[in-house]
């Protein structure tokens, strides 16, 4: 009714044009990926603990799950359990502590 | 100075001068080089006999003006290995006379993660770990690039496991460079131009002789659409829907095909009218107009249609209650 209408309405107005010019070159743009397998979407990429295989509780600076994790800074870095001694080969792997 | 004393213990006793050496003529025998004095010459601090004399600070140069010219940085999680790179690094800067400050030492960054104990469940008993990373800076003055990239050069070669090195230079660049450069680039432009060509066109025609410009891509993508709605239309064809007309550049295909649809849109419904109606509107007023305005005008007449009707409507339901 109104003689000037409503931005929302000129803001619909405007999508609807848009949907009309383009549909077009969305089609083939749609129809470009769909031809693409599964294995190429980088969303099937999922973290996995390298050790026990366990999808949650990752951490990725690691790539182990947070029991590994803990396994890990408890035994290989720590000088308590290994009995060897520490020398310029080994000491990278002395990283991380208990806190 | 518990540094040297720790190392003396260790060491054999030094070896008795051989004969025929003139004592006058041997470098100073000293305890500690601090001893030479607050600020001694190169000469004197490298001819200083001093016991353990690799494990000591090297001959610091004088700055000269006290310009930065760069920082090296030394990362490590072991602070041993620091000392030993840092004590490597500063001995090399001092054999170029670059002059270095002493070590500095970074606040240390912590790294924690707390996890959980158990495999499943359990949350409240939980473990942290952490990782340290010790920091240490060694600042140049002075020294020409040269000389520093010479030196980082040296330190990159002799890198050390489990140290890493990160290196901030500042490069000058001589007074009246803004004038010079602004000079070069209007050279640039005042260069002559290839024959029968105008600037923009040599631009054009670079663009359109590229094979993989924008324009030919946005060609192949439109006609790659409309052969896909070839397709469509004729799959179409076989099952119940109605036939589409070909297509046209503006598009009213689509728009006709949305009518059977939903046949509750004002706008679309009316898209022929409406173009009418906007090219008359436009005509009279001027000719800058955007491509949303026609739009605009020509609902607003097709809102004008619609709710005509609706009021005759109302207007006639009005004067039926009355009637009666």
């Amino acid at each position: 009714m109104g003689l000037r209408p409503n931005i929302r309405v000129l803001r619909d107005m405007k999508a609807r044009q848009g949907v009309l010019d383009n549909e077009v070159t969305r089609r083939a743009y749609l129809f470009v990926l769909n031809t693409f397998g599964r294995y190429t979407r980088p969303t099937t990429v999922k973290n996995r603990c390298y050790e026990s295989g366990r999808g949650r509780g990752i951490m990725s600076e690691f790539g182990l799950c947070r029991y590994q994790f803990r396994h890990l800074g408890n035994t290989v870095c720590s000088r308590k359990y290994s009995t060897l001694p520490l020398t310029a080969m080994n000491i990278d792997t002395f990283v991380i502590t208990k806190a | 100075m518990s540094f040297l004393a720790w190392h003396t213990a260790e060491l054999p006793p030094i070896s008795p001068l051989p004969s025929g050496l003139d004592p006058r003529q041997l470098p100073v025998k000293i305890d500690f080089l601090s001893d030479l004095g607050p600020n001694p010459s190169e000469e004197a601090y490298a001819s200083a006999l001093v016991h353990g004399r690799s494990i000591h600070l090297p001959y610091i140069h004088p700055r000269t003006h006290s310009i930065p010219a760069g920082n090296i940085t030394f990362y490590s999680h072991h602070p041993r290995l620091l000392a030993l790179f840092t004590h490597v690094a500063s001995h090399a800067a001092s054999s170029l006379a670059i002059p270095i400050s002493k070590v500095i030492m970074l606040p240390t960054e912590r790294s924690l993660w707390t996890v959980i104990r158990a495999p499943f469940a359990y949350k409240k008993s939980q473990e942290n770990f952490e990782r340290k990373t010790h920091k240490r800076m060694i600042k140049a003055w002075d020294a020409d690039p040269e000389v520093i990239d010479r030196w980082v050069k040296y330190l990159e070669k002799h890198a050390m496991g489990g140290v890493g090195i990160r290196v901030t230079k500042w490069e000058r660049l001589p007074i009246g460079i803004g004038k010079t450069r602004l000079a070069r680039v209007k050279e640039a432009f005042k260069a002559p131009i290839p024959n029968g060509v105008s600037s923009v066109d040599a631009k054009l025609l670079e663009v359109q002789q590229e094979g993989d410009s924008d324009a030919n891509r946005k060609q192949a993508i439109q006609a790659l659409g409309e052969k896909i709605l070839k397709e469509e239309l004729q799959t179409f064809k076989g099952s119940q829907k109605p036939p589409a007309a070909s297509l046209g550049a503006s598009g009213n295909t689509l728009a006709t095909e949305r009518v059977h649809v939903s046949a509750d849109k004002p706008q679309v419904k009316g898209s022929p009218k409406i173009h009418a109606k906007g090219n008359n509107k436009t005509s009279s007023t001027s000719t800058s107009k955007t491509k949303a305005s026609p739009s605009y005008n020509s609902n607003s007449s097709a809102k004008a249609e619609t709710v005509t009707p609706a009021k005759a409507e109302q207007s006639t339901s009005a004067s039926a209650p009355g009637k009666t």
